[in-house]
């Protein structure tokens, strides 16, 4: 359980607050609601790029992290589809300096020309790094686009190409910032050892002053419901063969997500799971394999990625794979399994909350998605499936004509 | 009256001049295991850890022990790994192991409600585990393949030849192993090390989160008795021999790499050492913090980077030091050379007061961060285990940072970093 109170500023800014009294610490959170969705397909991982110049100093401070570091804090940030978030701990006492920080830099960026031409080469080593010098590092950047023929999900986090980052000019910049980064498009918390009318007081100092600007979102494209299977085989210099599969769900904020949820967790949470046990300890077609629904705010996936033992054919491998989803899709599951899922759930929120940044974080995204109290209803949500939700969510799911593969060939 | 709002200058801020360890609890089973409690938090869970240290007389030693333990949960007298893992889902609860280089773990989180139920398959693992030949052989077929992709990785390959070069082929820590290593792994080994190394002769119980005292009553009745000590406490004997490669650059090559790995350093001492405290200043104003010398020049100026750091690894038998990266291919010279500037710099001018207190600060406030949960404090104790340290340790730690001065770090610089006697190592493309 995790106690809050909430209010909103007068310029639209979101404020909720989580007092912890044991901590020394207080954790701040600021999620801007804007994410890699919301870039135009010429300009992708704007977003992201985006992040990074967020720590090239705003309009009244020239460096961010200096003064953080000097007030003894330390903080960090990422960038989804859907959100970009920035958090940051600090002593207790010190937590102004916080206010200070974010508040200037929710006003205005120092937007210097230096900064970007560092920043895009560091995300363009980042892309180097994650996606180009890894073995599989590029399968995402491939599965995406067979899964996603219009919404904006067909591109990951870090963009379709180098070059759109490459290309990145100032101008640009300035116009996402000011269309986005504006309290009334934030949400802002604070857990740790701060009260209510306290952390209130300095949002009302330091962040209720910027103005509130009106933002222009291009509404998202729909992605078609899909009729007939996709697939997409590549050759690289790997070790192994791979496959990987994607398969259209729903929201995270939809009813269904739940029994989704459960049913991945089924199939794939741990050492007793349907995946690991039958494809990976008895038939040994996989040497490792994963299933997971990516619970994102338009309608997701649930994915699988899987590399084979050596040896086995990928229709071997793929057949083992289908048969696994085919049961689940068919029969019920025992009340044993679901008994089973309903309490790792339980557990790992319990688990999740035992940090303060999680806690914040719970509340921003519950806050983003429609209502912050809904990290105190989710193990109720998950309790409430039953065995036949999770049947007829399987078999809509698992559908041949809803998948999405990729054959990632080994050379060798 | 309004006064308006100065957003140039930082608000006040307090230096940290004290903090509170909290200090565990120490209890003793029947047959002598200790077992460290952090009873504090807001969630009613538990980690339960059974800290076992290692033992080495010939190189493989960590990664036997380490296999030992990753295997002790797939199979018991009684159980399979199916049914262990079932049992242990079903709660909720989480049974890991951790392999480190001084010490192997069993851990279990868990509710603490579910405790009671769990205790005595936990206790049958620790106690009963029965490696079946088949799971062994599932075990190496997936290592050797996870193996071949971690070999196609710069990051992979650099820190496999830095700490063989570091440590030589006969010590422990700089065991890399082989497919070969695994196809040889035999099942009587794994039980002969299960059976020396997991007893209770040779074991630590930290236990961190809310429970009351009933668990500690628990404890004694599946652990507390004498008859898991198998084959008895194995003898001690003198490590093997360090046998370090001469300082050198060791080039791989590694065809298509668009990034480079790199990784430069030297052996150090461990945490045991007097200088441990301040080398560690020196070390985040270097490289081990966002705002670090290497971070600002290499990455934040240049850009030639995603990231770059150093660190001080501690280890019983020694520590070392590291700074490394992965770097665009076309600008891996360069970057050796801006790191090589960066050490100079610190070796011939003063660090500015105002840039150490800033990294004095960022180390407080980080040691009082990793001292929040219960689970964070257990880590913080683990670490000290191996050294037969507790938090005394600590005793003079906050007075140690406040006391570094720019003229310490200028003379730790120059007695302990000569880029020239570094061994430096790259793979991928230069």
């Amino acid at each position: 359980m995790v106690n809050f109170k909430r209010t909103i500023l007068p310029n639209g800014l979101k404020l909720i607050v989580h007092t912890d009294t044991t901590s020394p610490l207080v954790n701040m959170n600021i999620l801007y609601n804007v994410g890699a969705r919301d870039e135009d397909p010429s300009q992708t991982g704007f977003a992201h790029l985006f992040e990074h110049l967020m720590f090239g100093g705003s309009i009244h401070i020239p460096e961010y992290d200096s003064p953080l570091q000097l007030a003894g804090g330390d903080n960090n940030a990422f960038t989804n589809n859907d959100i970009t978030n920035y958090y940051l701990t600090l002593p207790a006492a010190n937590i102004e300096t916080g206010f200070w920080l974010e508040s200037d830099r929710m006003l205005s960026l120092a937007f210097s020309e230096k900064s970007l031409e560092v920043q895009r080469n560091v995300v363009v080593e980042e892309f180097k790094q994650r996606y180009l010098n890894q073995p599989y590092g590029d399968a995402w950047l491939l599965l995406r686009p067979l899964a996603y023929k219009v919404h904006p999900y067909q591109w990951a986090t870090i963009g379709k190409e180098i070059s759109h980052i490459e290309q990145a000019t100032l101008n640009d910049v300035k116009n996402f910032f000011f269309n986005y980064y504006n309290p009334d498009n934030a949400v802002l918390v604070l857990s740790g050892n701060i009260s209510f009318d306290e952390a209130h007081r300095l949002a009302m100092k330091w962040f209720a002053p910027i103005e509130r600007t009106s933002i222009v979102r291009k509404p998202y494209a729909v992605e078609p419901i899909q009729t007939e299977a996709r697939s997409l085989t590549v050759e690289r210099d790997v070790p192994i063969s791979a496959i990987y599969k994607a398969f259209h769900c729903c929201k995270r904020t939809d009813q269904t997500f739940y029994a989704v949820d459960l049913a991945t967790d089924i199939l794939s949470r741990g050492k007793s799971s349907r995946l690991y046990n039958s494809l990976v300890k008895k038939q040994k077609l996989f040497t490792d394999i994963n299933l997971y629904c990516t619970g994102d705010f338009d309608n997701g996936l649930v994915v699988v990625d899987g590399k084979l033992s050596k040896g086995v054919k990928m229709e071997e491998a793929e057949r083992g794979l289908n048969e696994e989803l085919q049961i689940m899709s068919n029969l019920l599951v025992s009340d044993e399994e679901l008994v089973k899922v309903k309490n790792k759930v339980e557990s790992i929120i319990e688990f999740s909350e035992i940090d303060l940044g999680n806690r914040s974080l719970g509340l921003a995204l519950g806050e983003v998605m429609g209502d912050a109290n809904q990290v105190n209803l989710e193990t109720e949500r998950y309790k409430a499936v039953t065995a036949e939700q999770i049947r007829q969510e399987a078999l809509k799911i698992f559908d041949h004509k809803n998948s999405n593969t990729l054959y990632y060939l080994s050379k060798n | 009256m309004i006064t308006a709002l100065d957003r140039t200058t930082q608000p006040d801020f307090k230096q940290i001049t004290s903090f509170d360890i909290h200090q565990p609890t120490i209890d003793k089973l029947d047959n002598g295991i200790k077992v460290v409690g952090f009873n504090f938090g807001l969630q009613n869970l538990v980690k339960l850890e059974f800290v076992f240290p290692n033992r080495f007389s010939k190189a493989d030693d960590i990664f036997i022990s380490s296999i030992a333990t990753k295997l002790m949960t797939e199979g018991t007298s009684s159980q399979s790994a199916k049914q262990i893992a079932d049992k242990f889902d079903y709660y909720g609860a989480y049974l890991e192991s951790e392999e480190a280089s001084d010490y192997c773990s069993i851990i279990l989180f868990t509710l603490t409600k579910h405790l009671p139920v769990l205790l005595p398959y936990f206790k049958e693992i620790i106690t009963e585990a029965s490696y079946p030949s088949d799971e062994i052989g599932i075990y190496k077929q997936n290592a050797i393949q996870r193996l071949k992709v971690n070999q196609e990785k710069v990051s992979y390959l650099s820190k496999a030849t830095f700490t063989h070069s570091l440590f030589g082929s006969e010590h422990p820590y700089g065991f890399v192993y082989t497919e070969d290593d695994l196809n040889n792994i035999a099942q009587q080994t794994l039980i002969e090390r299960y059976n020396s190394q997991f007893n209770f002769l040779n074991c630590t119980i930290l236990l961190a989160g809310l429970y009351n005292n009933d668990v500690i009553h628990l404890l004694n009745k599946h652990f507390g008795s004498n008859d898991w000590a198998k084959s008895g406490k194995a003898a001690a004997a003198p490590s093997p021999d360090i046998k370090s490669a001469l300082p050198s650059a060791l080039y791989t090559e590694k065809k298509g790499a668009i990034q480079s790995a790199i990784r430069v350093g030297k052996r150090m001492f461990n945490r045991t050492d007097p200088d441990y405290f301040k080398f560690s200043v020196l070390n985040t104003t270097l490289g081990g913090y966002f705002g670090s010398r290497l971070m600002s020049n290499i990455r934040e100026d240049k850009g030639y980077t995603y990231g770059i750091g150093s660190g001080l690894a501690s280890m019983k038998d020694g520590g070392y030091f590291v700074i490394s990266s992965e770097v665009g291919a076309n600008v891996t010279n360069e970057t050796l050379k801006e790191i090589k500037h960066e050490i100079e710099v610190l070796k011939t001018t003063l660090v500015p007061n105002e840039e150490l207190q800033m990294v004095k600060n960022y180390i407080l406030g980080s040691f009082l961060k990793s001292l929040d949960a219960p689970g964070d404090v257990l880590e913080r104790y683990k670490s000290l285990l191996v050294y037969d340290l507790d938090f005394s340790y600590y005793n003079n730690y906050l007075k140690t940072i406040n006391g570094v001065s720019p003229e310490d770090l200028l003379a730790l610089a120059n007695k302990y970093l000569d880029f020239d006697q570094f061994l430096q190592v790259v793979v991928g493309q230069k």
